[in-house]
């Protein structure tokens, strides 16, 4: 008994989570997990909670790149129209000068003399006034005073006057300027034209070289009046001031400092037709690049600036890349004007908060890795000395006796696992001693054999000479005898039977403690049929009902089940042998979920307090003149019920017949 | 008719259970000539000693065998007939106070042709005896009659 609790002792304790006490390692496990929580809180409760933070940031750096934008737009626009008020200044300031108008006019007085149709396209002022000393003086001064702004500022390419008459540049800060024509004829018409563009005009350079985008250029042109020498105050138009303005000197760098505005930040600068005055900052879609003056741009921002509008959008721009922009409209002249835009791409105004989002969801997938893999070292760490204890109880379990522990790790499992080796090493030693046990057991039970051999072929023998000699005696020389010495002789021959059936009897009992229980599923009422049927012998010339009852199925073994039936059945029909009608029920009840078998007769009883002499070997409660019988069958019937695991008891009165009561409990057949 | 030329081999240890058991023979009216032998030993020398039945068998008609015998068993002595060629036709019937699983067995795998247990009971035992001799040398047909080497006998 003792070895087979201890086994199933060890096979609980194989994976004891609860009734250990392994704290430090559910700390980590558990803790670990927990302090990324609260990490986690604390980044929400800083950042907000991530994914309206995320909209409400969107927002945010929307409005700062546009307040940007826009501060950038209205920074350039005005430093554009400073400029082009300069421009027009400087203009002004040249052409209102009395001198300079003075000697424009006298120059034009002496060109028109040389050439009155004005016809010649040649160069008329060296080739006829070569001589004229007037003539020469005019043109130095006039020279001098183009050359003097020019150098003063670090932006005109040529400064020119043209005649108004015929279209020809008579005096020019670049020498091989002169003789040559202002544009084409519309273009110096307009300029002309009274009123039309006030006395000021800019136009955009035709002669710029294509492919030179730094060398975009644009005319600045003021009418030039003769001198009001009549005091009305209504000069006509001599002349026509030209200045060749290298824009890229002023515009390109203005537009394309970027400043505050990031990477892709980029200013450009678009005319009425919205094409580009500047080269781009990036190349096209295709990744060519445009040719400033005769790229047009399509995107929105452009081409709302160029047509007069103010305003900030979200629209993609000549690379179809996305972008935040500010436009403007820079007015040149009343009729015409600029569109400018300042952009940005959305990419970058969000970059950082991608990157943000991006590097939050990094640093919570390095946490998740760092989580399990902690996680698995430390499940690993401590369920390896578990699951060591685990198999090592398993392998013991199936009969591996030479399974151990290593003792390696410390703490409870250590102790868990030294407890283990200690009670290993002590069921074997156990297991040792029972095995000596049982090989005693063994012999002792080879003895009994050998003795129960003896009884049954030693004391038969002499009992069957007694018996047989005393028939002899009785049959040879009976009429010899008296009839005292007959019945003694009678008297020792039936003591010599009732020896042997005792002897037999008790061998039969003797046995039932070595032969093993084949347990199986039966149904007792087959087997009670049966005895019943066995037993006619003992109902003959009686009346007996017997009445046989429902019969759960029962595991056992149906030899001796059927011996049990047939002891408490002959102890029923001998005992009710005076009864008319006898009366045998043999039954069940269920009893808290087991199922309890009798035998019910209305024989003549016991009494009650010998109820447990009932079971003993050779006890009998009847004198045997009464009721013949050994005393062995009751003791049979129990060996058997206890063999099965059950119990068998019995309830009687004197003369009011008795029940047998027996319980068979399965699986538990193995004890003796 | 009951063969008067056949002889019957009794193999008995108790002298009570010899005198008992020809009472038995005799009473019964088996009259064939009766050898007895006291231990195992004696009861083969009997049959394959140099005056044995081994060279007439045809006389021996049954034996009757106990099995606890002093020197050589019963067992032992069944399966030297059993196992010789020449004996094993003859019919043995064990005749025995034992009703021990393993010997009833034991001696059936041996070939017995026959196994009793001796009853307590003189009137069962008497009953059992002549029921015995009736049916060995009456009703059953002697095998070696018809063995063909039966004439070099």
């Amino acid at each position: 008994m003792q070895p087979r609790s201890g086994s199933s002792r060890y096979k609980r304790l194989s994976w004891p989570w609860l009734s250990l006490n392994l704290r430090p390692k559910l700390i980590i496990s558990f803790g670990l997990p927990v302090i990324l929580i609260v990490i986690a809180m604390q980044y929400v409760e800083l950042f907000g909670i991530p994914f309206t933070g995320f909209q409400g940031e969107i927002k945010d750096l929307r409005a700062d790149a546009f307040g940007d934008l826009s501060l950038m737009a209205d920074l350039k626009q005005e430093r554009l129209d400073r400029w082009l008020m300069e421009r027009r200044g400087v203009a002004t300031i040249l052409v209102e000068e009395k001198e300079f108008r003075r000697n424009l006019q006298e120059l034009l007085l002496a060109i028109h003399q040389a050439d009155p149709s004005g016809a010649s396209t040649t160069d008329p002022s060296r080739n006829l006034m070569e001589e004229d000393e007037a003539y020469l003086e005019s043109i130095r001064y006039l020279r001098s005073r183009l050359v003097l702004v020019r150098d003063s500022y670090d932006m005109y390419h040529s400064i020119g006057i043209a005649d108004a008459r015929t279209g020809l540049i008579v005096v020019s800060t670049d020498e091989a300027a002169v003789g040559s024509r202002v544009g084409d004829e519309e273009q110096f018409l307009r300029i002309l034209e009274p009123g039309a563009s006030g006395a000021f005009d800019i136009m955009e350079s035709r002669h710029s070289t294509p492919g030179d985008p730094l060398h975009a250029e644009l005319f600045v042109s003021r009418q030039i009046a003769n001198p009001d020498l009549d005091g009305t105050g209504d000069g006509e138009v001599a002349g026509v001031l030209i200045m060749q303005v290298g824009i890229d000197n002023f515009i390109a760098p203005l537009l394309h400092i970027g400043g505050g505005l990031g990477q892709t930040g980029e200013a450009l600068l678009v005319d009425q037709e919205v094409r580009i005055l500047t080269s781009l900052a990036h190349p096209l879609a295709d990744g060519s690049m445009a040719e400033p003056r005769s790229y047009q741009i399509t995107a929105k921002p452009a081409i709302y600036a160029a047509g007069g509008q103010n305003g900030i959008i979200i629209s993609v721009d000549y690379r179809g890349v996305q972008v935040l922009a500010a436009y403007r409209y820079i007015p040149v002249t009343p009729e015409m004007g600029w569109g400018l835009v300042v952009k940005q791409d959305e990419s970058e105004v969000f970059y950082a908060l991608r990157r943000s989002v991006i590097y939050t969801a990094w640093i919570g997938v390095a946490g998740v890795a760092i989580v399990l893999v902690l996680a698995f070292v430390t499940a690993t760490g401590f369920a390896r000395p578990v699951q060591a204890l685990a198999n090592a109880a398993t392998r013991f379990g199936r009969g591996d006796r030479t399974a151990r522990v290593a003792e390696t790790s410390g703490g409870e499992v250590g102790q868990l696992a030294h407890e283990f080796n200690t009670m290993a090493t002590a069921l074997n030693q156990h297991e040792a001693e029972l095995n000596q046990r049982s090989l005693q057991l063994e012999a002792a039970n080879k003895e009994l054999a050998a003795f129960s051999y003896s009884v049954s072929h030693d004391l038969r023998a002499p009992l069957r000479s007694v018996d047989g000699f005393a028939r002899i005696l009785e049959q040879d020389y009976g009429p010899e005898l008296s009839t005292e010495a007959r019945r003694y002789l009678h008297l020792v021959r039936v003591g010599a039977q009732q020896m042997g059936t005792l002897i037999d009897d008790l061998l039969k009992f003797s046995r039932l403690g070595q032969q093993p229980v084949k347990e199986r599923q039966i149904d007792p009422t087959t087997v009670v049929r049966q005895v019943v049927s066995d037993l006619h012998a003992e109902q003959e010339d009686r009346s007996i009902e017997i009445a046989i009852g429902e019969l759960p199925e029962c595991k056992a073994d149906p030899a001796m089940l059927k011996q049990v039936y047939a002891n408490l059945l002959s102890n029923s029909l001998k005992f009710t042998r005076t009864r008319d009608p006898a009366t045998i029920e043999i039954g069940s009840v269920a009893e808290n979920g087991t199922n309890v078998y009798f035998v019910r007769d209305n024989g003549v009883g016991f009494d009650m307090k010998y109820a447990e002499k009932l079971f003993g070997v050779f006890q009998r409660l009847h004198r045997a003149e009464e009721f013949e019988g050994t005393g062995v069958g009751l003791a049979i019937a129990q060996r058997i019920v206890h063999r099965h695991g059950g119990e068998i008891w019995a309830e009687a009165q004197v003369d009011r017949g008795a029940t047998f009561f027996f319980t068979l409990s399965t699986g538990a057949g193995n004890g003796p | 008719m009951v063969r008067k030329d056949i002889e019957i081999l009794l193999v008995e240890d108790n002298p009570n259970d010899v005198e008992l058991t020809l009472h038995a023979l005799r009473s019964n009216n088996i009259s064939n000539e009766i050898h007895v032998a006291r231990d195992g030993e004696e009861a083969l020398e009997m049959i394959f000693g140099s005056d044995g039945w081994v060279d007439h068998l045809e006389r021996l008609g049954v034996v009757l065998l106990d099995l606890k015998l002093p020197k050589i068993g019963g067992l032992e002595v069944l399966k030297r007939l059993k196992t010789d060629p020449r004996t094993q036709a003859v019919p043995v019937v064990v005749l025995t106070s034992s009703r021990e699983e393993p010997d009833v067995a034991a001696a059936y795998q041996l070939g017995v042709n026959s196994y009793m247990v001796k009853p307590v009971d003189f009137d069962k035992f008497h009953d059992c005896v002549r029921q015995l001799g009736l049916y060995w040398l009456l009703l059953n047909e002697h095998p070696h009659e018809n063995i063909p080497d039966r004439a070099e006998g």
